[in-house]
């Protein structure tokens, strides 16, 4: 606390030098020492969960040793091995699904939105878009469970009957392409998350699609620019920032989602480059489902998981930030 | 300043008085906390709900079977509620002690007792030639290989042999496991364990566990096992149920099944007959539980009990509860603990088989008697005659042997129409079966308890095999205890039976809430700024 103080003292001086008129107030300065605690709160925060999961997890990381990487099995309450081999990959290809799905229809969303909509239609879509991110996400695993799931998995079948010889689209012949071998997959729990990172996407390349600067954009309009060429030339490159920084921002939505991929998925633990064949996994999931029965090394381990997930998404944050910043409208992300 | 004074004074005041109020309440019957077992919880909810009218509080979390063993040896809670025992020394594959919880659990002595029983059924989604397959019959052998995968196929000669009575289909089997901790895997497991043990190894092997390995809560999974694996017994219901599901089978609770309109496979049982697994089988097989002397269970005996009305993957949970004041119990909270105890082991599992479960018979009763006993401060326990439990008072079961009590002319009434709801087919032609195809039957939903009558069965079962082939045919909606027989429901094409129209109103309701805001929004806007 007194080192704020000092801080304060020393800006005070700094800017009565500038202009002598102002004064900062106690009140003035409390609110300082307010905000920067409150700017600082997230960094302890963060080192305190990273801390607890490298904490809780350490034992489980000392049993299994780099093991943990390598393995795809999951028994650590068993005595068997235990590792992300498997469970990871899942995570990471659901979460890119979703992604697939999520950013061209925010990027064209977002721009009907601030180009071409109509002024009331601009408004009504707006709300709209954000009351989609106010529904829980178990509504949305709960809906995609019972009337997506089933009419989902006629496309899966389509997509494995006529695009098999992609490795994603492939089944195990073994269990033929009747419609039960396509529920619960990666396929269907990505589009289920997808329609949550929708919105979260949206809204963040909708702000930053605004602030496109007008004289850019009436220049090109002057010039005999065809409205798509304004969004091509001045709004999309201008808003770089703000489509990587939305979609980082629905990675990590997608990667740390639990009820509705809980919900939907079959559990699988070894990995495969199918999307539509039944089996997926994901960590968030993973822990939901074992925590309440695991031993005490279980839950170690599952915390070892949850704390390769918080690394992930930190890593993944940290490059989509320096790619935001050096675009034009990094400023005006939030990432 | 003065009125600030006031205050503090006059809600000191209040306080105290709360203070003392509370604390000459809790000196009448301390509260009890305890956790542990989701699969009981139903249960346990409502026992804890009905003692709480007699100013018992009982506290329950049900943070799973696993969490509650660790809250009671870490001495958070008072009782714990678990379908296995605290389990011995476990070591992976390195030899590294990952956990001995008997150990840990002996520095707070403790006796189980059980509380809730109930059997584990065999839920099923089967076509052959476009007709739903309602009369599965399956051994314990074959259902362990296959939810060891052992079994891929319908058609398997396993399978057929079990069920002579019909063309088994050529489609894939689709094993549906339970993906979170669950109770109803734990009972399952231990079962295969015990009577399957070698069918139970292989899966072992498979996970890569080593060559055996004990019952647990969490279904062990090994890759391309071919198996689906869902969330809690709705989800794998559900999940069976769907049409898309053709070839499917779980193991669940019975209920689950009833409630989708599905049928559950017929289990054999040492006598040679295959049976439901009704409340009153599951009831009759854990009269043959015995326990060890450290208190944990010995179910060989209900797994294997002879008598022709058993279903044998029937056990039930325990209740771990404390043997010595040792913190944080003490005689004041054993004497509210006993109280319960003896609620729900007499009177309570008189709702037991509303609730999805089974009432615990009376040799189990008198194994929870004697634990309580050992709790300090426990109440003195009723005469066991004095016990209303069901199973006790008559009417729900008929004792095998020649010692019937006079209890049974007053369940004839009921008798009459169960009787007649009963298929000849199904019940007479057995001649082995005299006794139990009047048994009781069991109705979804009843309240009552189904009246069991007629003469105490004196002859051997040795007559069934081989019999309980011909009980296929008859279309009773009922199930008869003991008998094999056709369970022929009317299924909904669909799927689960979610109507549509609800979807409709769902979305509806979503699009009203959703356009709602900006158009009356739209309409106020104009009319603030004019």
């Amino acid at each position: 606390m007194t080192s704020v103080a000092d801080v304060s003292e020393v800006n005070l001086v700094d800017e009565t030098r500038v202009s002598p008129v102002v004064r900062r107030s106690k009140v003035d300065r409390a609110y300082r020492a307010v905000a920067t605690l409150s700017g600082s709160i997230v960094f302890v925060v963060m080192a305190l969960i990273g801390g607890f999961l490298l904490y809780r997890g350490i034992d489980a990381l000392r049993i299994s040793g780099w093991g943990f990487i390598t393995e795809s099995q999951w028994a650590p309450d068993m005595g068997g091995a235990f590792g992300i081999a498997a469970v990871l990959p899942y995570t990471i290809s659901i979460a890119l699904v979703a992604l697939f799905l999520a950013v061209p229809i925010s990027v064209a969303t977002a721009l009907f939105i601030t180009e071409y909509a109509p002024r009331r239609l601009r408004r009504f879509l707006t709300a709209t878009i954000d009351l989609l991110a106010a529904v829980p996400s178990l509504i949305y695993g709960l809906w995609g469970l019972f009337y997506l799931q089933p009419r989902l998995i006629t496309l899966s079948k389509w997509l494995a009957d006529n695009l098999g010889f992609i490795p994603f689209f492939e089944v195990n012949e073994d269990f033929g392409t009747s419609l039960g071998v396509f529920p619960s997959s990666t396929f269907v729990a990505g589009v289920i998350v997808s329609l949550m990172v929708i919105p979260i996407c949206t809204s963040v390349m909708r702000e930053v699609f605004g602030q496109a600067p007008p004289g850019e954009r009436e220049g090109a309009m002057a010039l005999g620019g065809t409205r798509w060429g304004v969004v091509r030339d001045v709004v999309l490159p201008f808003g770089r920032g703000g489509i990587i920084g939305g979609s980082m921002l629905g990675l990590g939505r997608a990667l740390g989602e639990t009820i509705a991929v809980t919900l939907i998925i079959s559990p699988s633990f070894d990995a495969k480059w199918s999307i539509v064949e039944q089996g997926s996994n994901s960590i968030a999931a993973l822990i939901a489902l074992k925590f309440s029965e695991s031993t005490e090394t279980g839950i170690s381990a599952l915390m070892a998981a949850g704390l390769a997930l918080f690394v992930i998404t930190l890593i993944v944050n940290t490059a989509a930030s320096s790619v935001v910043n050096r675009s034009r409208s990094g400023s005006a992300t939030e990432i | 300043m003065k009125l600030i004074s006031r205050w503090t004074i006059a809600s000191a005041l209040v306080a105290s008085l709360v203070v003392s109020t509370g604390t000459s309440v809790a000196s009448a019957s301390d509260p009890v906390d305890g956790a542990g077992s989701t699969w009981s919880q139903i249960a346990v909810d409502q026992w804890r709900a009905d003692v709480a009218r007699q100013g018992l509080v009982v506290n329950y979390q049900g943070v799973g079977s696993t969490a509650g063993r660790v809250a009671y040896y870490q001495a958070q809670v008072d009782f714990a509620v678990s379908e296995i025992p605290f389990q011995s020394a476990q070591y992976d594959r390195q030899g590294n002690l990952l956990a001995d919880e008997t150990q840990l659990a002996a520095s707070r002595p403790y006796a189980y007792l059980p509380i809730v029983a109930g059997g584990t059924a065999f839920m099923y989604n089967l076509k052959a030639n476009g007709q739903r397959v309602t009369d599965l019959k399956l051994s314990p052998t074959t259902a362990a290989k296959i939810f060891t995968g052992q079994i891929t196929m319908w058609n398997d000669p396993l399978i057929a042999a079990d069920n002579p009575q019909r063309v088994m289909p050529a489609t894939r089997i689709k094993p549906v496991i339970r993906s979170d901790g669950s109770g109803t895997t734990a009972q399952f497991t231990a079962f295969m364990a015990d009577e399957t043990t070698s069918d139970w190894n292989v899966l072992c092997q498979r996970a890569n566990l080593g060559s055996s390995c004990p019952a647990t809560s969490l279904y062990p999974d090994f890759p391309n096992s071919g198996f689906a694996a869902q969330q809690f017994s709705d989800g794998v219901a559900n999940f069976v149920a769907a049409q898309y599901n053709d070839g499917a089978i779980t193991y669940v609770e019975y209920g689950y099944a009833k409630e989708r309109g599905f049928p559950v496979a017929s289990v054999k049982n040492a006598s040679g007959n295959y049976t439901q697994p009704t409340a009153v089988n599951v009831s009759v097989a854990l009269q043959g539980a015995r326990i060890n002397s450290d208190g944990t269970q010995v179910l060989g005996g209900v797994y294997r009990n002879s008598d022709s009305r058993a279903y044998p993957i029937s056990s039930y949970s325990y209740m771990i509860v404390p043997t010595t004041e040792a913190a944080p119990f003490n005689a004041s909270k054993g004497q509210s603990l006993s109280e319960y105890i003896f609620y729900f082991l007499c009177a309570g599992q008189q709702k037991a088989e509303q609730l999805g479960y089974a009432p615990l018979p009376r040799n189990l009763v008198e194994f929870g008697f004697e634990a309580v006993a050992r709790i300090p401060g426990a109440v003195a326990a009723p005469t066991i005659d004095s016990c209303s439990n069901p199973t006790i008072t008559g009417g729900f079961l008929v004792p095998k042997a020649t010692t019937a009590p006079a209890t049974a002319p007053a369940t004839t009434p009921s008798a009459n129409p169960t009787a007649t709801a009963a298929p000849s087919g199904a019940s007479g032609g057995n001649s082995g079966n005299g006794g139990a195809s009047t048994t009781g039957t069991t109705i979804p939903g009843a309240t009552t308890v189904p009246g069991a009558v007629g003469e105490p069965v004196t002859q051997d079962d040795e007559t069934t095999d081989g019999e309980v082939s011909d009980a296929t045919g008859g279309d009773a909606v009922i199930a008869t205890p003991g008998v094999a027989m056709a369970t022929s429901v009317e299924i909904d094409t669909e799927g689960s039976g979610t109507s549509p129209f609800i979807y409709l109103l769902i979305v509806v309701l979503i699009l009203g809430i959703a356009v709602g805001p900006p158009i009356v929004a739209g309409r106020l806007r104009p009319s603030v700024k004019q």
